[in-house]
């Protein structure tokens, strides 16, 4: 009997199965499609300036074009500086934070609500106030507290300094969603075990390092998680702020995708960089993801 | 239930599946309704892409006029230089039919026509009805103007909006507490002394000029010195000239003159951020383009009625470096309203638009450059000290012949070439990486030169 009964289990199974069938082919089109639209673009030529000459198949031309076009690798390390830098400069602020405001006092509410104000602004938003208003050496607030101290503004925008600015944006727009998401894994620690540790006579620097940070483990790789899918993919800000320049000193990967599309009208050169962006974030996030599972293992 | 049956349930599932994804992919079109309204008889709609700087948003404020009277909708899509010219691209080139009338500069002008993306203007005027056709007096329009938005093959490819070249400006008033005297025909090595001079001097920068990186922002001024230098982006034959030695004396030029005497952080100021430096009182020599001395004498201005203009410097290859450029209007191929579409452009560009603006912003805020009649007028005489040396420099621009010697392109500081928009804008980069840091000249325009190589080669030329 219990062999007839499986069966029929599995023929339910089956048919509520196909209730998933709409969705899944909805997926597939929506993200695959596109996807393999470029990974066939990627081994074209298409100049879009160019009506005149034909969209032709040129093989791996693309390919060799970038991965032999020095911009790209100097693109390519900003990509990597602009990710790692802004995460765990964001992270470790958000933690800070996070022990900061994870207390009753007067106010406190207001003061949270305050803190997360950048991660609702809107990218280009971020970048017309922060140079226009902050940081140009002319118009900006830099210039008033320049001329304030008698010395030179600094150049935020120049080839040296674009990269780092553009870090520091990143982090002051997602340090607040990061802090969210620790605040709220502080909260929920379980009470007894801080107080035990207390009781047992641990100070609040071993309370951190020795228990809240291994507690919190899951909610800083959550965290982590969020912020270099969101990280890898800025584009808004580099937009507005400094359009990858000077030169490419400040591009990143999605940036570069664009300007190859649609500054330089090369299709199918945009696409041979997006499919190999879309090949590095994989390995990167699977690096990430194994990482983490390592570290928990042992 | 049986395989096959199950197949055929999943079959019905996906193709009841398939509408809904696909309509949740098409985007909508602003121009969407413009397609039909023409044949339904319902009111005619047209989208313009535009530019946003001062004339055009002008056009956009006095549209409801142009509707009152034919009782056809304009919309407007206005964005900034670069990302306008962009988007124009990104639509005409998949045949995207979002715009009707679009916002050309004169490099793109031609190109546009050729490749297909805009109609030829010449029929339509030919159609136009002869007391329509009177009262514009297409024979009143600027001639190196309306040649600057020409293609050499299909004639007329968009109408002149307004026509610029480019001049010096510069603060009289710290001129003359300077005790200096800025020549009518500068050249660009007292450009630099003045400006070195006046830099620091009243709490303002010595230079205020274009460094930002883009094919229409630094290299529509950095061209015009190149030309002065005596360089050029390619001989006759195509071979890429960022290797020549004049080209090397104008990039260490164009350097100097930024590191010594421009703003800091050059390289992010591109028009409209030169243009507030000047406007604002912080700088003391501008150049660009001569539009911008009407915001100057404007009521708005810090610097009204201190202001003295000369022509454009000339360097130690070529004396005729100004340039005319400006913005016209096409009709795109795709637009599904084109008589509306050119009735808009022919009242855009009428002498009666030109009143129309006189009497609601004042004869400072006119289109210029496009109408002999605009410089005639005595009231625009009147407000506009810099009229006549603006219409002197139109007259004095070579637009066919940029450089010392040949080239196989025309335009004077943006050539009309295809390829310009990709090539320029990744020079562009590399010049304002230049002046932005201590890399060689060599490495540089080694950079430059492998792009326009490239782009010759892309583009067919080679």
């Amino acid at each position: 009997m219990l062999p007839t009964k499986e069966a029929a289990l599995n023929v339910t199974r089956n048919r509520v199965n196909l209730f998933a069938l709409p969705g899944l082919v909805v997926v597939l089109i929506v993200t695959q499609v596109p996807f393999l639209i470029t990974v066939l673009m990627s081994f074209v030529r298409w100049n879009m300036r160019r009506p005149d000459l034909p969209v032709a198949f040129n093989g791996i031309d693309n390919y060799v074009y970038i991965l032999t076009d020095q911009d790209f690798f100097r693109v390519l390390l900003n990509t990597f500086k602009i990710t790692v830098f802004s995460l765990v400069i964001a992270l470790v602020l958000a933690f800070l934070l996070a022990l900061a405001f994870n207390r009753k006092f007067p106010g406190v509410a207001i003061a949270r609500s305050l803190l997360i104000i950048p991660y609702f602004v809107m990218e280009p938003v971020i970048g017309i106030v922060w140079k226009t208003l902050m940081l140009s050496p002319s118009f900006g607030i830099n210039d008033v507290v320049a001329r304030a101290f008698g010395v030179a503004p600094i150049s935020f925008f120049s080839s040296d300094n674009a990269l780092k600015t553009i870090i520091l944006l990143c982090v002051w727009q997602w340090t607040p969603f990061l802090f969210l998401i620790l605040l709220s894994g502080l909260q929920s620690l379980p009470e007894e075990v801080l107080e035990a540790a207390r009781v047992d006579g641990a100070g609040a620097l071993r309370q951190i390092w020795s228990f809240k940070i291994p507690l919190m483990r899951p909610f800083i790789e959550v965290a982590g998680v969020f912020g270099l899918i969101n990280l890898l993919k800025v584009f808004g800000i580099i937009f507005v702020t400094t359009q990858g320049g000077p030169g490419v000193s400040s591009a990143n990967l999605p940036y570069y995708v664009y300007r190859t599309a649609f500054y330089d009208w090369q299709a199918g050169r945009s696409a041979a960089i997006s499919v190999v962006t879309v090949i590095l974030t994989l390995i990167i996030i699977n690096v990430f993801f194994r990482t983490q599972r390592d570290v928990r293992e042992r | 239930m049986s395989k096959a049956r199950r197949l055929k349930l999943a079959a019905i599932a996906a193709v009841l599946t398939l509408p809904v994804a696909l309509s949740a992919c098409q985007g909508g079109s602003p121009g969407g309704d413009s397609g039909d309204s023409g044949d339904s008889g319902a009111p005619k709609k047209i989208v313009v892409a535009s530019v946003n700087n001062g004339p055009m948003m002008t056009m956009q404020e006095l549209a409801p006029e142009f509707t009152k009277q034919t009782g056809i909708d304009v919309d407007f899509v206005m964005l900034t230089e670069n990302d306008i010219r962009s988007k124009i691209q990104q639509d005409v080139t998949v045949n995207g039919g979002q715009f009707d009338v679009v916002t050309l500069g004169t490099s793109d002008a031609g190109t546009y026509l050729d490749a297909g993306w805009t109609v030829p203007l010449q029929p339509l005027f030919e159609k136009m009805a002869a007391d329509k056709k009177a009262a514009y007096d297409e024979d009143d329009l600027i001639e190196g103007t309306v040649a600057a938005f020409s293609s050499e093959k299909q004639g007329m490819a968009a109408i002149p909006l307004y026509g610029e070249s480019t001049m010096t400006m510069y603060r009289k008033d710290l001129f003359d507490k300077a005790g200096l005297t800025m020549p009518d025909e500068p050249t660009w090595d007292q450009i630099y002394d003045f400006a070195k001079k006046l830099n620091g001097q009243s709490g303002t920068v010595g230079m205020a000029l274009r460094g930002k990186a883009g094919y229409g922002e630094n290299m529509y001024v950095f061209n015009t010195i190149m030309n002065a230098y005596g360089a050029q982006v390619a001989d006759t034959d195509w071979n890429a000239k960022y290797d020549s030695p004049e080209m090397a004396a104008a990039w260490e030029f164009y350097r100097k003159l930024q590191k010594d005497a421009g703003a800091p952080e050059a390289s992010s100021n591109g028009y409209t951020e030169t243009l507030n430096l000047m406007s604002s009182g912080k700088a003391a020599i501008y150049y660009d383009a001569t539009v911008s001395a009407d915001v100057f004498e404007g009521d708005d201005s810090a610097v009204k009625g201190k202001m003295g203009y000369a022509m454009s410097p000339s360097g130690p290859g070529k004396g005729n470096t100004q340039t005319v450029g400006g913005w016209g209007v096409g009709l795109t191929s795709s637009s599904k309203n084109k008589d509306a579409a050119f009735e808009f452009m022919t009242w855009v560009t009428s002498k009666d638009y030109v009143k129309l603006v006189a009497e609601k912003k004042g004869w400072l805020d006119v289109l210029t450059g496009a109408r002999a009649s605009t410089y005639q007028a005595p009231e625009y005489q009147k407000v506009a000290p810099h009229a006549s040396l603006v219409l002197k420099s139109l007259e004095k621009v070579d637009f066919a012949h940029p450089a010392v010697n040949d080239t196989p392109y025309v335009g004077n500081s943006l050539p009309g070439i295809p390829e310009w928009a990709g090539m320029g804008e990744q020079v562009g980069q590399v010049l304002s990486e230049y002046i932005s840091g201590d890399g060689s000249t060599g490495d540089a325009l080694g950079k430059a030169q492998d792009v326009a190589t490239k782009a010759f080669v892309d583009g067919g030329r080679k």
